[in-house]
């Protein structure tokens, strides 16, 4: 490999890394901290034994409507995921840890109840109306077909209202369940066209009448494909047990005799209506719909399934446990921070010491392969925060400083390699070039383990594992790339340069016997008859 | 490095008369460590007999993560208190078998309870409100469930069990069964020992002493790969016409990553030490110490298995086999 192209990958290197720090400075970005490390509130919960199968897609649903409470909570940058069967939430800065507990760990309450009449959004005097039209009418239209006659509401009496209605959407943060038996005044979410939720402050507020029906009256509902309408129409079948298909049959009976909004029959979850519609016309007063199961029409495929969960959600609660509950003070968080900050620093500083003992000048090289790596894994988790939201948690750090002995090896396989090559007689440029080959490889094969090691830990694994495995995976990619572009650069070029090549304190010709550089002299491959003139190294780029 | 004068007259090897270090550092190490591979198997069987019976007669001491409990850190007190003055404070809430710490010159606390939510109803947010009242700082509190140490382990067993089956088919394909065999059998070694070492030194075992026995398999394989990686290399200029035998060859590759295995491990170790140190003086970093212990055991067992424990199994397994493959 020529000079130039030495040159080209050490500058292919630096490019990369200059060019994530200045985004990273011009965007004034700084890593994302975890709870351990900023304090907050965490909590892992993981599913009540003894429910049976719980799908993947109910734990989805659990996780979207713990979302939901944490959000009408006010925490800035709530992380709520689901890993395995585990539920991780993680509330940066929560005031109240009571009712942080109390509304992550509570199931899903589902109620059906009558619209009583609709209040506009914004304020209780009328106002602007979301823009979604409704646009089928089938038997039962969905959600907003109630959400086109905004006068009724006002002039309901505003006085039985349980909760407050003086309040717009966006700024109602009351999480508790309403209770069964009174009337509410709840907030709807608004979708537009697509499906995708609209800011609270367009949603419109419905006044409903006590829960008719409860989750707990619900056997099942599903997503399905009318089979008559060549794979267009979807709907949402909910089918209640015996008690509930009556209550049911009752509540739309009485439905079926009124007209406009207060057809419609709410489906609220905990405290949000998601959707509120009518009876279908067809369906005769004081009859109301029989045999325990109703259809309920959507737009898309997206909109029966989404109904579906939510529906199941408070139907088959799932009964979480908590596995871990922590609280972390900001100033316990700050400490760890540092200590972690303090420990790589120590270890960085005592392998630096260590490799510039064993190789001299060439340790020092180390050192400078070891600064960037910590330069590159560093920017790279501030951009990741950014970009993929990663996390940096304690354990995280403690991966990064784990991977520091791994970059470190890089450094020591070469060098170990190359006084192998210059031991078996090559010069000192053809030692550098054939101990990288081989080194790469051992690097590779080395790091495929660790990666490997460091994906199944984070695909399996649960809980602070995750943190810890993905800086690790991160630091293995980063020490192969470096290795492959910066390092093998650096020492490609001082090897040859004839100047530094010699310098005693490069120590290139350390750790090396006279005896077997004297070998060098007699067997090396081109016949080289003196190891010890500089000149000779110098043939690499055919200039200097 | 002056050599001139040397250059006519190289020493014969036998009468090197440099120390064992110079040797080593200058690529002339030649411990026979194939060849007295009977002295390490006793060695090695020992020291798993002693793993062994210290896992059986004294067993494992979990940590609050695995049974469930609570664990209160407090720091930047501004009241001056006294341990009983939180022993007190705990028994109002009924909570009597808490041990309490205290720490940082008495400003920090630590205290753990076992899980307390078995007590009539008394909630450790509440426990932690009292003890900021007798002590003006600041509480950090950390509940776990029962089930949760399980939730963790048996999540790991499985990442384990996935991480073998691919690991034995990398170094199946990329090198050749024989060393898949000698890696994973190294890998229980070092895991034993490790876990043994638990049994018998007492420490405490959390998820992160979990996690940290993960990494160690990972670690001690990546070392093993190392030496497999450089025996194949040597052991593939073997012809059929060679009469030096597989185990002399590689007793020669490993010779020649001595320095390579001890400068790793010497590196690795140095950043998992500090994090050691630090982590234990600091409150509440359970997580780093724990994972800094494990993973400091687990690596120097693993560089010492890497070479007495692995090569000599891949050697007996290929003069078994009698060709050079």
């Amino acid at each position: 490999m020529s000079q130039g192209r030495l040159t080209a990958l050490i500058v292919t290197f630096l490019v990369f890394l200059v060019a994530m720090w200045a985004w990273i400075a011009v965007a004034d970005l700084s890593p994302r901290l975890g709870l351990d490390l900023q304090g907050g509130v965490s909590a892992n919960l993981l599913p009540a034994p003894g429910q049976g199968e719980i799908d993947e897609e109910l734990l989805d649903q659990t996780v979207s409507t713990i979302r939901e409470r944490v959000d009408a909570l006010g925490v800035a940058e709530p992380d709520i995921a689901r890993q395995g069967d585990t539920i991780q939430v993680q509330l940066p800065g929560v005031a109240d840890q009571e009712q942080a507990r109390d509304i992550i760990g509570r199931t899903a309450q589902l109620q059906f109840r009558p619209v009583i009449g609709q209040l506009p959004p914004g304020s209780v005097s009328g106002g602007d109306e979301p823009s979604d039209a409704p646009t089928d009418d089938g038997s039962e239209t969905p959600d907003d077909g109630a959400s086109q006659t905004p006068d009724d509401a006002a002039s309901e009496a505003p006085t039985a209202s349980a909760t407050a209605s003086g309040q717009t959407c966006d700024q109602r943060n009351d999480l508790s369940v309403p209770d069964p038996g009174q009337e509410v005044v709840l907030c709807l979410r608004g979708v537009d066209d697509q499906g995708e939720d609209l800011p609270r402050e367009l949603w419109t507020q419905l006044r409903l009448g006590p829960a008719e029906v409860t989750g707990s009256d619900l056997a099942d509902a599903q997503a399905q494909l009318d089979p008559n309408s060549l794979g267009q129409a979807w709907s949402t079948l909910l089918e209640f047990d015996g008690e509930g298909a009556q209550a049911f049959q009752e509540v739309t009976g009485r439905l079926a005799c009124l007209q406009g909004p207060q057809r419609g029959l709410a489906i609220v979850l905990d405290n949000i209506v998601e959707q509120a519609p009518p009876v279908a016309p067809q369906v005769a007063c004081e009859q109301g719909i029989a045999g325990g199961s109703a259809v309920v029409e959507a737009r898309t495929e997206g909109e029966a399934r989404d109904l579906a969960l939510v529906l199941k959600a408070g139907a088959l609660p799932i009964q979480l446990d908590f596995g871990t509950f922590q609280t972390v003070s900001p100033t316990l968080g700050q400490d760890s921070l540092d200590a972690g900050l303090l420990a790589g620093l120590l270890g960085l500083v005592l392998v630096a010491i260590y490799l510039i003992v064993l190789y001299r000048g060439m340790g020092l090289a180390a050192v400078l392969e070891l600064l960037l790596f910590g330069a590159t894994v560093f920017g790279l988790i501030i951009v990741l925060g950014e970009t993929i939201g990663f996390t940096l948690t304690l354990a995280g750090i403690a991966g990064v400083i784990v991977s520091i002995g791994i970059a470190a090896d890089s450094s020591i396989i070469y060098r170990e390699r190359y006084r192998d090559e210059v031991r078996a007689g090559r010069t000192i440029r053809t030692a550098a070039d054939h101990a990288f080959t081989k080194a790469f490889r051992t690097n590779l094969t080395g790091n495929t383990v660790s990666f490997l090691a460091a994906v199944v830990l984070y695909l399996l694994a649960v809980g602070p594992v995750r943190g810890f495995a993905f800086t690790l995976g991160l630091s293995t990619l980063v020490d192969t790339l470096l290795f492959s572009t910066f390092t093998r650069g650096a020492f490609g070029l001082i090897a040859r340069n004839a100047k530094l090549a010699n310098a005693p304190l490069m120590g290139l010709r350390s750790g090396v016997t006279s005896e077997q550089l004297a070998a060098a002299t007699v067997t090396g491959p081109k016949g080289r008859s003196t190891s010890g003139k500089p000149r000779r190294k110098v043939k690499g780029g055919g200039r200097r | 490095m002056s050599t001139d004068n040397v250059l006519a007259d190289p020493p014969p090897r036998s009468e090197d008369s440099d120390s064992r270090l110079a040797r080593l550092l200058t690529g002339r190490s030649d411990v026979d460590f194939v060849g007295r591979s009977r002295q390490w198997l006793i060695l090695t069987l020992v020291v798993l007999g002693i793993s062994l019976a210290a896992l059986l007669i004294r067993g494992l001491n979990f940590s609050i993560e695995f049974t469930g409990g609570s664990s209160f850190v407090e720091e930047g007190a501004t009241n001056d208190f006294t341990a009983d003055d939180l022993n007190n404070t705990l028994a109002e809430f009924g909570i009597t078998d808490a041990i309490v710490q205290i720490v940082d010159d008495g400003t920090g606390a630590q205290i753990s309870t076992p899980a307390i939510s078995d007590l009539g109803g008394v909630d450790d947010l509440q426990v932690a409100r009292a003890i900021e009242e007798v002590t003006g700082g600041d509480v950090s509190v950390s509940t776990i469930g029962p089930r949760w140490g399980d939730a963790v382990t048996s999540q790991a067993v499985r990442a384990l069990l996935v991480f073998l089956v691919l690991v034995v088919a990398y170094i199946t394909i990329r090198f050749e069964w024989r060393m898949a065999v000698a890696a994973v059998a190294t890998l229980a070694h070092d895991v034993i020992v490790t876990v043994g070492l638990y049994a018998l030194a007492g420490f405490t075992v959390s998820p992160s002493t979990v996690i940290a026995v993960l990494t160690i398999l990972g670690y001690s394989l990546y070392d093993t790969v190392v030496v497999f990686d450089r025996i194949t290399e040597d052991t593939g200029r073997l012809t059929g016409l060679s009469t030096e035998p597989y185990g002399q060859v590689a007793n020669r590759a490993l010779n020649n990553v001595l320095v390579r295995s001890l400068s790793t491990s010497i590196t690795s170790v140095i950043p998992v030490a500090s994090l050691l140190v630090v982590g234990a003086n600091l409150l509440g970093a359970d997580t780093l110490s724990d994972l800094a212990l494990a993973l400091f055991i687990g690596m120097t067992v693993g560089t010492y298995s890497s070479i007495i424990v692995a090569t000599p199994i891949l050697v007996w397994l290929k003069e078994r086999g009698r060709s050079y493959t």
